[in-house]
This record gives C-alpha cells, structure tokens and sequence, in this order.
C-alpha cells in the first residue's frame, strides 16, 4: 500500500506533478542558509561560516550542488577526475612513458626556442628605459645593395642631423675605439665607447657603484674620467670595489673612474667609457653612432619621412661621405642588432611547432589506440550514470596531467638545451645585453603551450570515444571483430601528417645540412691552417709617420720570425678572407667612362703570399727592398686583371689610388704592377673576390696595422707574438689574436651550424617520434586483427601473406604521408632561402634522399609488428574466442 | 559507530526512525533543524549530510508519513517546514517497537563476548 503511493507519487514527479527541482533547491538553499547563520552566531568569519556550512553538507552533496548552480565543474570534481586519471597512467606505465617523453621533447624543444625568442627579440634589454622608441639612423648604398653601409657619421653631420630633426626627445653619440692601458705589467688595449655624457640616462641605467657620467664630465677642462663595464671589472679587475674613485693611465693620461656599469649593460660593446663632445676637435674624425629616442606619438614612419628629407641636405654639404645613390633608413633600436637573425629565430619557431605538432599527433594516436582498450569502461561508467560531459572532462584532465608532465620534463630539457644553444648562437648575432634563460614569460608561454597541445591532442580522442555509441561495446563478446573502423582512420591520419611533418623537418635540416656543407667546401683560395691574426693597432703618437711604423713593423716582424715554429710572418691592413681598404681608382690608359673603379688594398710585408698560400701566377712578389725604399710597386689579383684590363697584360701598368694617402706627391705616376697573384676569398666566403692590391706597408701610414704568422702546426703561439712585439715597444697594443680558422668558424659558420643543428636535432626527433607513432598504430592494428588473421591463418593463409598484409597497411600510411610532406615541404622550404648557400631550396637530391629516409624508418617501424603478427598461432586465437 | 577516531554516518534505516522521534518530540521542523537535531542527541557523534536527509524526507513524504510546507524559521528564513502525520505516528511507534525488539535480541548476543574480552 504504502509503496503503492510512493510509487505513485514517483510517477506525478515524472510528468511534473510532484515536488519540482527547484523546489527542492530553494529547500537545499535554506538549509545552508541557516547553517551560515549558526556559523555566523559561532562567530565565524562571514566566508569561513559559508564555506564550513558547505563542507559540513558532505563534499559530494556541495559538489553536485555547484554543478547543478553553475554547470561547472568544481574544483573537487577536477581534482578527483586528476586522481583517478593519475591512477590510470600509474597503471600503464609504457604508454605514460611513451606520451610524456614525446610532449617532454616537444614543449622542451618550444621552450627553448621561445626563451631565445623572449630574451632576443621581445626583451633583450630589460634595464634599458623605453627601449621601443630609440631607434638609429643607417645610410645605405643602393649601388651595392647591401644593407648596412653605416650608421655612424661624423661630427658635423651628426649635428646637422641633430639639429634638423623634430621627432626626437634626445639623442646620443657612440663611437667605439680602442685605448692603451698602461700599468706596472705591461699595455693592454681595451676597447672604449666614447660617448656623449647623456648616453646613460638616456638608457635609463644608473651605475652599479660609483656614479655614472654626468653632464658637466664632458666639460672643456673638466678632470678625465671614465666608468667600466661590468664584465672588465670581473674578468680583469676581480670584483674590487675599491677601484672606484683611483686613477688609470690611459693613453697615457690619468684618468679617474668614477664608477662601474651593471652587468647586462654594454653600450657600443665597449669595456670602458669616456665622455666626449662632438665639438672636440680631436673627435673630428671620427664616425658616430646616432641614436635618438622618439618623442611620444611619433612613430618610425614619420621619423623615416623626416629623414628622407634630411639626408639628402646633409649630403650636400658632406659630399664625400656619401654614394651616388643611397637610401636612409630608421631601425628601431632591436632591429639594429637582430638585423637578419630574426628570420632565422622565425624559422627555427616554425620548425619547433611542426615538432610540437608532431608530438602531439603521436600522443593522439597512442590515446586512441589506448581509448580501444577502454571502451568498455567507457560504456560501463556512462550506464552507471555518468554524462558524455562527463566523461569527456575526464578523459581531457588526462591529457591535461599528460602535457603538465611533459610541460615539466620539457622544463628540465629546455634548462639544459638552453646552454647549449647559448653556446652555439655566434657573438654579433644577437644583443650583447640579451641573456638567455628560462623567465616568468618563458615559463608561463610554456605552460600555455602544455595546455594547448593537451586540448590539441586530448580533445578529438576524448569526443570519438564518447560520442561512440556506449552500449554496442558491451555486447561485444571481444575485441577482435569490433571495428573503430572510424578510429582506425583516424589515428591513420594521424600518422600520415606526422610523417608528413618529419618529412618536412627533414627536408628543412637536410638543405641546411647541404648548404653548410657546400659553405665549408668553398674554395677560400688561400691556406687558412695555422695562419695566427694578431691585430696590433699603431695609433699612438711616436708612429705617425710611415717610417716610424715601417721601422716598428720590420724589427717585430724579424723577432716573430725567429720564434721556433713560425715558418714565415708578415703584416697586413686587412683581415684575410674578410676585406682590406676598399679606395677608388684609376688606370692610366684604360677608359671605363662613367663607372667608378675600386679595389682593395692591403698595405702588407714580404712573405704575404707565402704565410697564406696564394700562388703567384705572374711577375713577382713584393720584396724586401720595396718595404725598405717604399717603391711604388703593386701586386694585384686576377680579378682585378680580368675586370679592368681584360685579359691584356697587367705587368708594368699603373694604379693611381684616388686616396691623398697614397698619393707620393704632385707628380704622383701610381703603384707599377710587377705580379698577379691567384684569386683568394676577400669579401667573406661567401662572395667572389674583389678586385685587390697588395702595395708595400711602408708606402703610406695607418693604423690598421695587424700580424699574420704560419706555424708548422697548431701552435699556442699568440702569448710568444705579444712578448716579441712587446720586447721591440711596450707601449703597443696586441687585441685578441686569433687564428684564420677559428676567425672563420666564428664568423662563416657559427651562423648557418647553429641553424643546422637546430633544424637537425629537430628533425631526427620529429623522426624518432614518427617511428614511435607508426610502430604504435600497426602494434595497435596487428593487436585489433588478431581474430582475423588467426581465421585468415586456419584458413590456409601463409605467414608470408599475413606479413604483407599487416605491411601493406603501414605503407600506405607512410607513402601517403611521404607524399604529402614532399609537396609541402617544396612549399615550406622556400622559407629557408635566405639561410641557403649554394643549394636550392628545392634540391632533388635532398628531398629524394630525406623521402628514402623516412620511407625505411617507416617500413622498418611497421615491420616489427608485423612479424608479431605471423606469429599468431591460428588455434590459440580461435579457442579465446 | 564505536569508532572513536570522529563522527559516524547514520546507520541504514535508522534514519528515518531518528526523524520522525525527532518531529513527534519537537514538532514542526525544517530539514536542517531536524539534522540539528540529531546531531544533538546524539552527543555530535554522528553528522547527518544532506544527501542522505533529503531523500529520507522525500521518501517518507511519499509514503506519507510526513507532511510538508514552506514557513519562516526562527531567523525569518524561508524554510520547508515537515510535521508527523497520523500515520507517521503509527508508524514511530511500531518502528520503536521493532527497534527495541531487535537490540535487545542482539544485546543477548554481544553481552556475554564484551565480558570476556
């Protein structure tokens, strides 16, 4: 009876009679209502009193009460979801392994390039003020079209720019140079930013200790002071604070620090500074950075438009110092120093995110594959009530803890990449001031990332395995005839675009794999092993004739010779490989019209063919006595020989530089051509020759003066160069000397061996990931049709047959995922072109090479599960069943 | 319920007897008055969570031992208010009878054992 009317009044709540929902909510309300006001009484604070009325409701009945209110999930429901997710991946330790190491790679590899992206590009500067708005002004020859022909000028058309321009708040001076400093052991150059005092407050960075330059430090008359880097004051002076406020001989003169620059500051490079006025005349040769900072609103467009009209004024007046045709350009103050790296940094991004991509395709075809062995769970769990929202929460807390771990792996990864890449980015390539490491910004773009790639390869997963039907699952008698056939394609897609992706990686690495070896097969025309570059500036004030210097350079010399090892030395005015004095020129005889004729000069001794190798074809090489008589005698390149005097015969012809310094007086007849010397790299590897000359060092001074020395091998021989040069004149100045080839690696190849190695590493990971995930799906394949080749096998089917059935699914996948990537990979590399040399972006023999490549990895990938696959044993299948 | 460590959850059953003792004692009283109640008299060792009150209510209602309607609590809340039925009533007393009936018969039972130990 009574259950008769219970039932009854079940049925009126069916179709609406009874007590409704909502009824019982505002019951429920009152409930907690009322336990807040006795809390409350208690005298609870008004939160704590709400929260404690909740608890003490039961954590289950609060929760289902907040979903209901809000349709969110709470808090405790995700963490119970993080629970039951974790316990699943403690269970199947091989899959968690395999995910969280692929999203570990991947998020570390995004990591780590996205640090070097926020620490180069968005924020290298963190203690400059409103780096944004200084920008500098960059002359450029059009005739040449390179970029960069400079952005220093000199005093007076500083000023003149100064003056004319509106768009600037402030403006300051930087030129770089070099002084002597002078101490009980000996003279060491340092390298010194002369700048207008203004230049730190205008970059908003106060000293570390001491002060910084001030106004009045520029002043006619005012004491000499300077302030140091923060790096010389470690490296050189060890941290002591006491040097504040002593005086060092520089140049010769006693000069006060005042103070040392913070760390991450390094204007110009420089080791030390020194305030200058542009109106000092001993600064009138001098070229200057111009760097100014835009009023506010004012944005680089306008300013540019400003100069356009600027520039060509200031031209008139400084007609020497500017092309025929040039453009003026404005650089914001980043740009100046990224300058073309950005593109690369740019690709490399590119190329993490195919890797990304990668990763998180391969989790998605594992959490497929795993969703197969679930779906009964899947079914169970739905009939005991639980909704498809539900559990599609639950399967994506699962890849949310998935990519969390991966984020965190990925965290240890990118710590340690970091370092090596920091190591592998040249100098010069990126701001002086930019540190590279793992920030705030870098940490949460990261952990973006992790949630982003879970949505990415959790989402589709989850929805298949819900939206399937949930019952037929439990009928089933077993897993071997079911079919996700959707699924199957699924993950199948899946891993044609992973192998798509690789192929790309691949392709990319490869041409840079091919340009870089091109780049090192180059034909410098010259012998760069074992040739020391040692860099011995001649600017004090005893060699300011060409004697005096000839005299300094030929007793050095003779002692660098004498030195055990050395086979030969000379002296040079340019940097083999990397240029000399570019000066226009004329050829007696020889009518060019209206083109301007220029070569190189190098001002050099004896034996400079010899120290470098370069063969002479013609004539013969400078000698002894010309040094010594400073004849007017020039041995030129075959270059020069082709391109001026076409193929006639260059010996006894003259060169008339159009340079006052080479000039022996008013009735100057040129430098007579008395040999040819072969053709050697001079404008960077990268260019054909230039035009070159090689003139006696004695015929005019400069100074630019640097040492070459051959040694019979691999000899520490740069301290015994500074001694002898030292025993002939402590005074002069040794820079860093280094030899050709490491001068090379660092400035040829650091740049495209970084790329390479980046693109490289990526591309055999983005491989290693697609063996993984093919290996996976035809695993999962062979796992699924067990049934049906044991059936096949009891039927007569051969191992054979059964080999190249589960083979042929695997190729498929990779042939049209080869086939795919190979097309979009002639599309994408068009991006790396301007990291390429020598090759083309669509190199057959790369991408045939790359397409063999993943073609085996794939086979290879398919073919172990396959073989497990022949291994079926036909009456073991049929009897599970 | 002889755990010491905090407070037990209501026995199966028992529930609903504890309502309706509490509303023949008490009268008239909203949900979480009676859950107050229990609480009490039981000396805070047992908690009553709403998830296992309201569906005893809600079944006790349907059978129709408790009546229910909305009034003002003490504190002016609104609150659903459940008073005893006469059939409720019958209902206590024959529930207490059983009860009764059935610790005693397992008091038998345990007696003897609680002295040995």
């Amino acid at each position: 009876m009574r259950r008769l009317r219970a039932l009854l009044h079940r049925l009126f709540g069916l179709v609406g009679l009874g007590r409704h929902d909502d009824d019982l909510a505002n019951e429920l309300e009152s409930h907690v209502l009322m336990h807040v006001d006795d809390n409350l009484r208690a005298g609870m604070p008004p939160e704590e009193a709400r929260r404690r009325a909740l608890v003490e409701l039961g954590v289950e009945s609060v929760k289902e009460a907040m979903r209901d209110r809000r349709g969110l999930p709470s808090i405790d429901a995700l963490l119970k979801d993080a629970r039951f997710a974790l316990r699943g991946l403690r269970k199947q330790p091989t899959f968690t392994f395999a995910s969280v190491t692929a999203l570990a790679l991947g998020i570390g590899a995004a990591t780590t390039i996205f640090s070097v992206i926020q620490n180069v590009l968005l924020d290298p500067y963190p203690m400059y003020a409103d780096v944004d708005r200084i920008v500098g002004v960059q002359i450029r020859d059009l005739a040449s079209g390179r970029p960069g022909f400079r952005d220093s000028f000199l005093p007076a058309e500083f000023l003149e720019y100064q003056n004319q321009t509106s768009s600037f708040e402030e403006v300051i001076a930087g030129a770089l140079g070099d002084v002597v400093y002078s101490s009980g052991d000996g003279s060491e150059p340092f390298a010194v930013g002369l700048t207008s005092e203004n230049t730190f407050t205008f970059m908003g960075v106060k000293a570390a200790i001491g002060r910084t330059l001030a106004l009045d430090d520029a002043r006619p008359g005012a004491p000499p002071v300077f302030v140091m880097s923060y790096k010389l004051w470690a490296t050189r002076f060890g941290l002591d604070p006491s040097l504040v406020g002593k005086s060092f001989v520089l140049d010769g003169v006693p000069t006060t620090l005042i103070g040392v620059m913070p760390a991450r500051v390094s204007k110009l490079g420089a080791d030390l500074w020194r305030p200058v006025r542009l109106d000092d005349p001993a600064m009138k040769s001098r070229y200057f950075k111009l760097q100014g900072r835009l009023r506010r609103g004012v944005t680089i467009a306008q300013v540019q438009a400003e100069m356009e009209v600027i520039a060509p004024r200031v031209a008139k007046t400084h007609p020497r110092e500017y092309p025929n045709k040039f453009g003026v350009q404005v650089v914001g103050l980043i740009d100046s120093v990224v300058g073309p790296f950005r593109k690369t940094l740019y690709t490399m991004a590119a190329a993490v995110g195919l890797l990304l991509l990668i990763a998180c395709a391969n989790v998605a075809s594992m959490l497929l594959s795993r969703a197969s062995g679930r779906e009964k769970e899947m079914a169970i769990r739905a009939s005991l009530g639980a909704s498809h929202g539900a559990l599609v929460r639950q399967l994506l807390v699962e890849s949310l803890l998935l990519a969390l771990l991966g984020a965190l792996f990925g965290w240890l990864l990118s710590y340690g990449s970091i370092k090596l890449i920091v190591a592998a980015i040249p100098e010069g390539l990126i701001p002086r001031e930019a540190v590279i490491h793992l920030n705030v910004p870098v940490l949460v773009f990261s952990l973006g990332i992790a949630a982003l790639t879970a949505i990415v390869f959790g989402l589709v997963p989850a929805l298949q395995t819900v939206r399937r039907d949930l019952v037929n699952p439990l009928r089933d008698s077993g897993k071997g005839t079911s079919g996700g056939y959707r699924r199957g394609g699924l993950s199948g897609a899946l891993v044609v675009g992973e192998v798509a992706l690789s192929l790309v990686l691949l392709a990319s690495a490869g041409l840079l794999m091919r340009s870089f070896v091109a780049l090192q097969a180059v034909d410098l025309g010259l012998d760069a092993e074992n040739v020391l570059f040692a860099p011995i500036p001649l600017g004090s004030s005893q060699y300011q004739t060409a004697a005096s210097q000839e005299q300094f350079l030929s007793q050095a010399l003779s002692r660098v010779r004498a030195l055990p090892g050395v086979v030969s030395a000379t002296t040079t005015t340019g940097m083999p490989l990397f240029g000399g004095w570019r000066n226009d020129l004329e050829l007696p005889g020889s009518s060019q019209g209206d083109a301007v004729w220029q070569a190189m000069f190098q001002l050099c001794s004896d034996d400079y063919l010899q120290t470098l190798g370069i063969r002479l074809l013609q004539g013969r090489d400078l000698t002894r006595a010309d040094l010594a008589e400073s004849r007017r005698v020039a041995v030129v390149n075959r270059t020069f020989v082709l391109r001026f005097l076409e193929g006639r015969d260059p010996l006894g012809r003259r060169i008339k530089v159009k340079n006052e310094a080479f000039r022996a007086g008013p009735e100057d007849v040129g430098f007579e051509i008395v040999g040819v010397m072969a053709d050697a790299k001079n404008q960077g590897i990268r260019e054909p020759p230039f035009p070159e000359v090689l003139v006696p060092s004695s015929v005019t001074k400069t100074v630019g003066r640097g040492l070459l020395v051959k040694t019979t091998g691999a000899l520490p021989i740069a301290e015994s160069v500074k001694r002898e040069i030292w025993a002939v004149d402590r005074g002069v100045s040794v820079g860093r000397s280094r030899t050709l080839t490491e001068i090379l690696k660092h400035w040829t190849y650091a740049e495209p061996r970084l790329g390479l190695y980046i693109f490289g590493s990526f591309a055999v990971l983005g491989l290693a990931l697609v063996i993984l995930g093919v290996y996976s799906v035809i695993a999962y394949n062979v796992s699924r049709q067990t049934q049906e080749i044991g059936i096949r096998m009891a039927l007569g089917a051969e191992r054979s047959d059964v080999l190249r059935m589960t083979l042929r699914t695997g190729l498929k996948l990779v042939v049209l995922g080869v086939v795919i990537g190979a097309s979009s990979s002639l599309a994408a590399t068009r991006v790396l072109a301007n990291q390429l040399w020598n090759v083309s972006p669509r190199d057959p023999l790369t991408l045939g090479f790359v397409v063999a490549i993943v073609g085996v990895a794939g086979l290879a990938a398919s073919y172990f599960p396959a073989r497990r696959a022949t291994r079926v044993d036909p009456m073991v299948v049929l009897r599970s069943e | 319920m002889n755990d010491s460590s905090g407070k037990g959850d209501v026995w199966q059953g028992t529930l609903a007897l504890m309502i309706l003792k509490t509303l023949e004692g008490l009268g008239p009283l909203h949900g979480y008055g009676i859950a107050r109640r229990i609480e009490q008299t039981s000396g805070s060792r047992l908690s009553v969570k709403y998830g296992t009150l309201y569906p005893a209510l809600l079944k006790l209602e349907q059978e129709g031992f408790v009546d229910a309607e909305w009034g003002l609590s003490e504190n002016n809340r609104k609150a659903r208010f459940y008073r005893l039925t006469r059939a409720g009533r019958k209902r206590l007393v024959k529930e207490t009878r059983d009860w009764e009936h059935a610790t005693s018969i397992l008091a038998r039972f345990l007696a003897p054992e609680e002295q040995e130990s």
